[in-house]
């Protein structure tokens, strides 16, 4: 026989066993009898079943990032308009990938190229393989991979004030050794060089891995930046280096940069064995303490990017002849204009630039818009010309 | 950077000073712009201030 109680009193003496199945339902439970308070506490591992539709409007405190996410360029790897691969690099060069710079002091020789090999989802990687080793490493001697993002693009973080934001850096990695390397950010703030680090672990030899670290916020007065068209944040995986750059402790809070720390905790060298390889590619540095998904850009939006820094036209046969301008003094000249404005004025070098007899073309008049290649001619039938451009505005 | 062969240049068409230094950096003929904020400039300042190369004299 059922049991039925009315009232409010209490009931007490009942065997604690909680009710049969199926004893609450839907017709169990009168409307507006549950309230707020009844379900404040809900714990996420008893939300198993389908979780009714909610409309959007009633959704609130949801962060969604809206616009561009990821600081990075060329973070896919697509772009490089140098060339493809560069061979017997033993200082920086900016080799392969456009805005990844390999710095080099001593630890070996490399090849840098763009290379199709990739996880899934992406096309292109940048790789480091070392053609000779670094036999013996002294103290001072380093090798890192590079990216500087100008300061005017960091403002958005707030370094430097409370409301300095967490930012997160995740990567796909392939390395030929297993063990720790260190990847971090230097930041260069008005008043020091800022710096702060983690490690990263390559699991397994040879395989494509997803590292994500998370940074916090840089809320001291000395982060704040100068938000000019100067370096302002250089995001850095070291391969190798000597013990001027190990001998510290991983920098896992912001702080004056000690060079001791930059490579701290890291156990492998890549670069002391010609077998080392080191590759890279969805790199993405984003606001907040989690990685998402990646931010695909178009390979246009990414070569208009890369081309504040960095434009180069290729070499077509005399696409850029200079045409007779000024005959009293058999001046050929003409103006060209970038496909992109560039961060600062930049240095130019034209390809291929032959005078056809008479004077060699030079760039002059050199803005962040364009420039002019001039000649002098020495007869009125020479006709100048160069086969292409680089304009380069590197941080 | 490896620099070589660095001097001065003006204006082809109204020469009135030195405009930029044209050199050979890396194995590149660059001309460079006089401006402290291109990273090659700054580097022949370096290079300069240390000793280690001398920019001609424009012609």
């Amino acid at each position: 026989m059922a049991i039925v109680i009315n009232g409010s009193g209490t009931v007490t003496g009942l065997a604690v066993g909680g009710l049969p199945d199926g004893t609450v339902d839907s017709g169990t439970i009168a409307t507006g009898t549950i309230v707020d308070a009844d379900v404040a506490n809900v714990a996420a591992s008893k939300l198993t079943g389908a979780l009714p539709a909610i409309d959007g409007a009633s959704l609130t405190g949801i962060n969604i990032p809206s616009g561009r996410k990821n600081i990075m360029f060329n973070g896919a790897m697509n772009i490089s308009q140098r060339t493809a691969s560069t061979t017997g690099v033993t200082s920086a060069t900016y080799g392969a990938c456009d805005r990844y710079k390999l710095i080099l002091n001593g630890g070996g020789t490399f090849t840098i190229s763009q290379e199709n090999d990739a996880p899934a989802g992406f096309h292109k990687s940048l790789k480091a393989n070392c053609t000779t080793a670094q036999g013996s490493l002294g103290a001072n001697d380093y090798g890192y991979f590079s990216q500087k993002i100008e300061s005017q693009d960091t403002k958005h973080l707030a370094y430097g004030t409370s409301s300095a934001k967490t930012i997160t850096l995740s990567f796909w990695v392939k390395c030929s050794q297993t063990g720790t390397l260190q990847a971090g950010i230097v930041h260069y703030a008005t008043s020091e060089n800022r710096h702060i680090g983690g490690t990263y672990t390559i699991n397994a030899a040879n395989t494509w891995e997803k590292k994500t670290m998370t940074f916090v916020g840089d809320t001291a007065a000395a982060g704040a930046g100068n938000f000019d068209t100067a370096r302002g944040f250089e995001v850095e995986w070291f391969l190798i280096s000597g013990s001027s750059r190990t001998g510290g402790s991983v920098p896992s809070s912001w702080g004056t940069m000690a060079q001791t720390n930059r490579n701290a905790g890291s156990n492998i060298s890549i670069g002391d064995s010609t077998s080392d390889t080191w590759q890279i590619t969805g790199v993405q540095l984003e606001v907040g303490d989690t990685a998402t998904d990646f931010e695909y850009r178009s390979v246009g939006e990414e070569l208009a990017l890369c081309e504040r820094y960095y434009e180069e036209t290729g070499n077509t046969a005399e696409q850029f002849p200079l045409p007779k301008t000024r005959e009293s003094d058999r001046h050929r000249i003409s103006a060209y204009q970038y496909k992109t404005t560039k961060r600062v004025i930049p240095s130019i070098t034209l390809i291929d630039a032959n005078g056809d007899g008479g004077g060699t073309p030079a760039a002059s008049g050199i803005g962040t818009h364009g420039f002019r290649a001039t000649a002098s001619a020495t007869a009125d039938n020479q006709s100048p010309w160069f086969d292409g451009y680089k304009a380069d505005a590197e941080l | 950077m490896v620099i070589t062969n660095a001097k001065y240049f003006e204006s082809s068409l109204r020469p009135d000073g030195n405009i930029g230094v044209r050199a050979t950096i890396d194995g590149e003929e660059m001309s460079v712009p006089l401006d402290t904020n291109n990273r090659h400039y700054a580097e022949i300042l370096k290079q300069v201030a240390d000793s280690d190369i001398t920019i001609a004299e424009a012609d």
